[in-house]
């Protein structure tokens, strides 16, 4: 039983005078879309009729079989809550359709939807809370994006207080307005970083909520003069934002990750989840970490992770296993960045988790020690590899992986691996300052 | 008004020169200049409260824009052709057509200041940075140790004040001191 039906919404959209609905979204990289319609509407839209031309959507489809309708997922109806200049805004999280009624095979939340459906068959549903990190920085006299941030930037001696937690607080205050759970949310590590944590809810909720995050964030940054960034490693040698992804498997509503008798109280199934996870996070990384710029995070130094091991007790794990218990026992995924198109990640993870399970798979010895301390004798004597170095060696890799490939499909798989390439092409053919300032006087 | 609490906003160099000399020339000393509407919301954040002059478009965004961004924390004087005044819109958007008479700006620029005394001023002294900076740090304990959410950590806080008799910093000592020991 949905939270809304048809009538509520167009009840609401008169009751609230609501003037525009944007029927949002997301493409195969992650990027937020939207068709932007008026209250008049609201009928059609619900109706399912709303139209888009698929073939200006990159990695979509082609010209001559472009006509796609939004299928509106009624319990997202949700009302803006950063007032605009004129009149409400509300926003419908969409499913693109072909126009016989058939999912598309290339919208990332039927992906999602088919993994967890899988997932259902098997008795689990699948939870994630993610852990968002991301940048607020000033902008400069043309308006455009610095990477300075106000902690280093401060006009007046005694100023109140800080402009970036002013944001931060204002961001959790209006997601909390569209029924968003945050559980917590505070300063980083690095200057101008921030992170906000979602609680723990079912999968594709997760993903909508990540969506509608970034929405958020980049809007009211915007609003406080401010430019918010999810780019995982915007400055050189301060830490990046990542995106822990914490997971479990709920069976009848109980926890299925946890077990009383087991020494780490962590069920064959968590095992098996964890052993998965560690067989194709190479294959994943590409949709974890989509970024040129996202393999510049994956780094010794600064606690993002860059090596397959998993641990109970080592922070700077590849996969941690935080101290709760009960049901919420939980697996968390460290090395995702939140430039990440959450319906894929989390369809990537479930996919190899569930490939452990499926397989009984008994993932390698937990390790304790300080990775980082490790020399390469020491990590081969472990057994202990290492993440794609960069998007090409990642994308390579997820080709590779028939697991991750058949949960994304072909659709997606061959759009997404295309369109990384052609990113890592047009990256390696720049010629950086780094090169210019090493070598232009050198040679 | 206190003298520092004008922010004048134009995208032209030359615009904004002219203005700030108009103001000086009557004792006034805005706070900044500034090209674009993201700066002048970081200003009047710092500040607390402002009164912006600012052209129809700056360099990121209109001044409808700028205004609606500023709603209880600024008034905001259009200074701009009649054709562009009336596409300005907003409840804190005052419009003053130009070419302008010098009495018509500081007439205008009166009304500002008493609508920003009487609609922005807090009612009570602003706490200092340092007062801020405790109840920040507090609250952050709160959420991070105790699983709160901002508003229920900002509730907390208000509500042992209120109990206590203690003002809103005092309590944030006390909390950091307890989650210290």
């Amino acid at each position: 039983m949905g939270k809304y039906t048809k009538e509520d919404i167009l009840r609401m959209v008169q009751e609230e005078d609501i003037q525009f609905i944007r029927m949002q979204f997301t493409d195969i990289f992650g990027q937020l879309k939207n068709v932007a319609i008026t209250a008049s509407q609201a009928e059609k839209a619900v109706n399912n009729e709303i139209m888009l031309d698929g073939s200006s959507i990159e990695g979509f489809v082609r010209i001559e079989e472009s006509d796609q309708y939004l299928w509106p997922d009624l319990d997202t109806f949700a009302i803006l809550p950063w007032r605009p200049q004129y009149g409400k805004v509300a926003r419908l999280i969409c499913d693109v359709h072909y126009p016989d009624g058939s999912p598309f095979v290339g919208d990332p939340r039927h992906v999602l939807k088919q993994e967890l459906q899988r997932a259902a068959r098997l008795g689990l549903t699948f939870h994630v809370g993610p852990e968002c990190e991301f940048f607020l920085f000033q902008t400069d006299d043309e308006g455009r994006p610095t990477t300075k941030t106000s902690d280093e930037a401060s006009y007046f001696d005694l100023g109140p207080l800080d402009h970036g937690e002013s944001t931060r607080r204002e961001i959790c205050l209006s997601l909390e307005e569209m029924g968003f759970e945050i559980e917590a949310s505070h300063h980083e590590v690095a200057g101008g970083q921030h992170e906000i944590d979602f609680k723990y809810t079912e999968a594709l909720t997760a993903a909508d909520n990540i969506m509608t995050f970034k929405l958020a964030v980049k809007t009211l940054a915007q609003k406080n003069g401010l430019h918010a960034t999810f780019m995982p490693k915007p400055v050189c040698g301060v830490a990046g934002s990542g995106m822990h992804i914490n997971m479990s498997l709920f069976r009848d509503g109980q926890n299925a990750f946890y077990d009383e008798q087991d020494p780490r109280k962590l069920s064959a199934l968590a095992y098996s989840f964890i052993a998965g996870l560690l067989a194709h996070v190479k294959g994943l990384c590409a949709v974890t970490n989509p970024l040129v710029n996202s393999y510049k995070r994956l780094v010794p130094g600064f606690e993002a992770p860059c090596y397959l091991a998993w641990s109970a007790s080592n922070r700077s794990a590849l996969i941690r296993i935080p101290v709760t218990r009960g049901q919420g026992t939980r697996l968390e995924l460290r090395c995702p960045d939140p430039s990440c198109n959450p319906y894929l990640a989390f369809t990537a993870c479930l996919a190899a988790g569930l490939d452990g399970i499926e397989r009984n798979l008994t993932p390698p010895a937990e390790i304790r020690e300080n990775i980082y301390e490790m020399d390469d004798e020491a990590l081969r004597s472990h057994g202990i590899e290492a993440l794609p170095a960069t998007l090409e060696d990642a994308v390579g890799a997820m080709l590779a992986d028939g697991v991750i490939t058949e949960a994304l499909g072909d659709h997606i798989v061959t759009h997404y691996a295309a369109g990384k390439r052609k990113e890592w092409t047009d990256y390696r053919t720049q010629v950086s300052q780094w090169e210019v300032d090493r070598y232009l006087i050198a040679y | 008004m206190d003298r520092d609490r004008i922010v004048v906003a134009f995208a032209s160099e030359e615009a904004q020169r002219r203005i700030v000399r108009l103001l000086e020339s009557e004792g006034f000393s805005p706070a900044r200049s500034c090209f674009t509407g993201a700066e002048v919301i970081r200003t009047v954040h710092k500040l607390g409260s402002a009164a912006v002059i600012c052209g129809f478009k700056l360099r990121d965004m209109t001044v409808g824009d700028l205004a609606a961004s500023l709603r209880g924390s600024a008034v905001v004087l259009a200074v701009t052709t009649p054709v562009y005044l009336d596409m300005c819109e907003g409840e804190n958007l005052f419009k003053l057509p130009t070419p302008m008479s010098r009495s018509d700006f500081f007439a205008s620029l009166e009304l500002l200041r008493q609508t920003e005394e009487k609609t922005l001023r807090p009612p009570v002294v602003r706490q200092r940075a340092t007062e801020q900076q405790l109840i920040s740090r507090a609250k952050a304990v709160l959420m991070d140790t105790n699983r709160m959410t901002e508003s229920e950590a900002h509730r907390f806080l208000q509500k042992r004040s209120m109990d206590t008799g203690l003002r809103m910093a005092e309590t944030a000592q006390i909390i950091l001191n307890s989650y210290s020991r």
